[in-house]
């Protein structure tokens, strides 16, 4: 039987258990909340709609298929989301091995609700803020950590720059992403 | 590692995969075992997933969504299908005919043709559930586009709505379009007309310009995407634009822009 109830207003955590219990209505909640996000990020890495949509698809069926796995004390649904689109993709770009994360490796803890379109818009005002206003060379180093999924080494030597300069790019940019976040 | 626990800034290079594999496989092997390490490995993992909000968001195609619920209904049918098979193995198996006495099989017959009976009404109501959560589906995206078309529409009529013309540059002299733009709600509609054609590699990027800060991502697109059509895209709500453009970058966009403007037009 259908639970009671309007999936769209629901917390993740409240759809999660309309999921376990096979509630096609809450999947299709969930995915309206973050499809966007994980696609965006897929598509970014991957620069190609159909590897980005499979990631996609993979991700919200694993969510249906094992949705009993999550633990909501270990970490937030929509961060797990949002690390394992990018894992995913990273993993397509670079040709590695079909490892997929498991649900209940590392928890994400996403210290802000991102349930709600205005703390999405809110967050991206935001990012994109921080992220426009750091020097070239940190969000040069982000931007290739991030969605190139290089080590600090393949950075330094792909900008010709010192190892140690890479990190101390990276830390700061972080640094500032976690000043704004918090 | 200092007193014990691995630094934080090893942490988030970890978090943020910038780490060399065989510091990796230090942080794998100790971050689990240890509570602190670990809560501040999640905390520097929710960070780095803010940063999908630097990337222009775009919207899965709707088909997206079906494709993944005609899986999800083709998994069911195969689960079902295996139940039934694993049940009719049970009920013929020999410990279940040793329990049976000897003058039931007189009520055989008919209890298979009970059995079969009940099985082909059990398959054609799950058949007619499942043809139910297909049309209900259906029946929430239209009324979920509808309802997109309808706020479109709001956006259009609105008095806070502003036009703004966009003038094709030296790069593509020809090229026209216009934005309308709604600060109050975020949402950016525009539509381009006599871009050049791009090579594979390379995208149209449009640009809310603010009065203060960096221009922000209002989606990218092909030329033929936008010609005749209307394109929407949000941005953060209550931002103040100063101008739009639109801009050439490679597939997939970025965070600002880097290529050359081919149609500008200022508030």
């Amino acid at each position: 039987m259908r639970p009671e109830g309007n999936a769209d207003a629901m917390n993740d955590w409240s759809l999660l258990e309309r999921i376990q219990q096979k509630d096609e209505a809450a999947l299709s909640a969930l995915y309206d909340r973050y499809s966007g996000l994980v696609y965006s990020a897929a598509k970014r890495i991957l620069r190609d709609t159909g590897a980005a949509e499979e990631i996609l698809q993979d991700l919200f069926f694993q969510v249906w298929r094992t949705a009993e796995r999550f633990d909501p004390t270990r970490g937030s649904l929509a961060g797990w989301l949002l690390v394992a689109a990018r894992n995913r993709a990273i993993s397509k770009l670079r040709r590695k091995s079909g490892k997929t994360e498991e649900l209940q490796e590392n928890g994400v803890a996403v210290t802000v609700s991102l349930e709600s379109i205005s703390t999405q818009n809110l967050l991206l005002e935001k990012v994109h803020a921080v992220m426009g206003s750091l020097p070239d060379g940190q969000r040069e180093a982000m931007e290739f950590a991030y969605f190139e999924g290089m080590s600090h080494s393949e950075i330094a030597e792909k900008t010709g720059q010192p190892l140690g300069t890479i990190k101390t790019r990276i830390r700061s940019g972080m640094e500032t992403l976690k000043r704004v976040l918090s | 590692m200092t007193n014990g626990h691995i630094r934080e800034e090893d942490l988030e290079l970890y978090a943020l995969g910038a780490l060399p594999e065989e510091e990796k496989a230090a942080v794998k092997a100790h971050a689990p075992g240890c509570s602190e390490c670990a809560r501040k490995l999640a905390e520097a993992q929710g960070r780095v997933a803010m940063l999908v909000f630097a990337v222009p968001q775009e919207q899965p195609a709707a088909a997206a969504k079906e494709r993944l619920f005609a899986r999800i209904a083709a998994e069911t049918r195969i689960e079902e299908s295996g139940e039934r098979v694993a049940d009719e193995r049970r009920v013929v198996s020999g410990e279940i005919r040793r329990a049976i006495p000897w003058w039931s099989w007189a009520l055989a017959p008919a209890s298979l043709a009970l059995a079969a009976a009940c099985l082909l009404l059990f398959w054609q109501n799950r058949q007619l559930g499942s043809q139910l959560n297909v049309a209900r589906q259906a029946a929430a995206r239209m009324e979920k586009e509808k309802e997109h078309i309808e706020g479109l529409a709001r956006v259009l009529a609105s008095p806070d709505t502003v036009t703004v013309k966009l003038a094709g540059t030296s790069d593509a002299a020809n090229a026209a379009g216009y934005v309308k733009y709604n600060a109050r709600s975020g949402t950016v509609l525009y539509s381009t007309e006599h871009l050049p054609t791009l090579p594979n590699e390379k995208v149209y990027q449009m640009w809310l310009v603010p009065t203060t800060g960096a221009p922000i991502s209002a989606g990218i697109f092909r030329p033929e995407d936008s010609t005749g059509q209307l394109l929407t895209a949000q941005v953060p709500t209550e931002t103040k634009s100063k101008a739009f453009a639109v801009t050439i970058e490679p597939t997939g966009g970025v965070l600002q822009p880097t290529g050359p403007k081919v149609l500008l037009g200022a508030s």
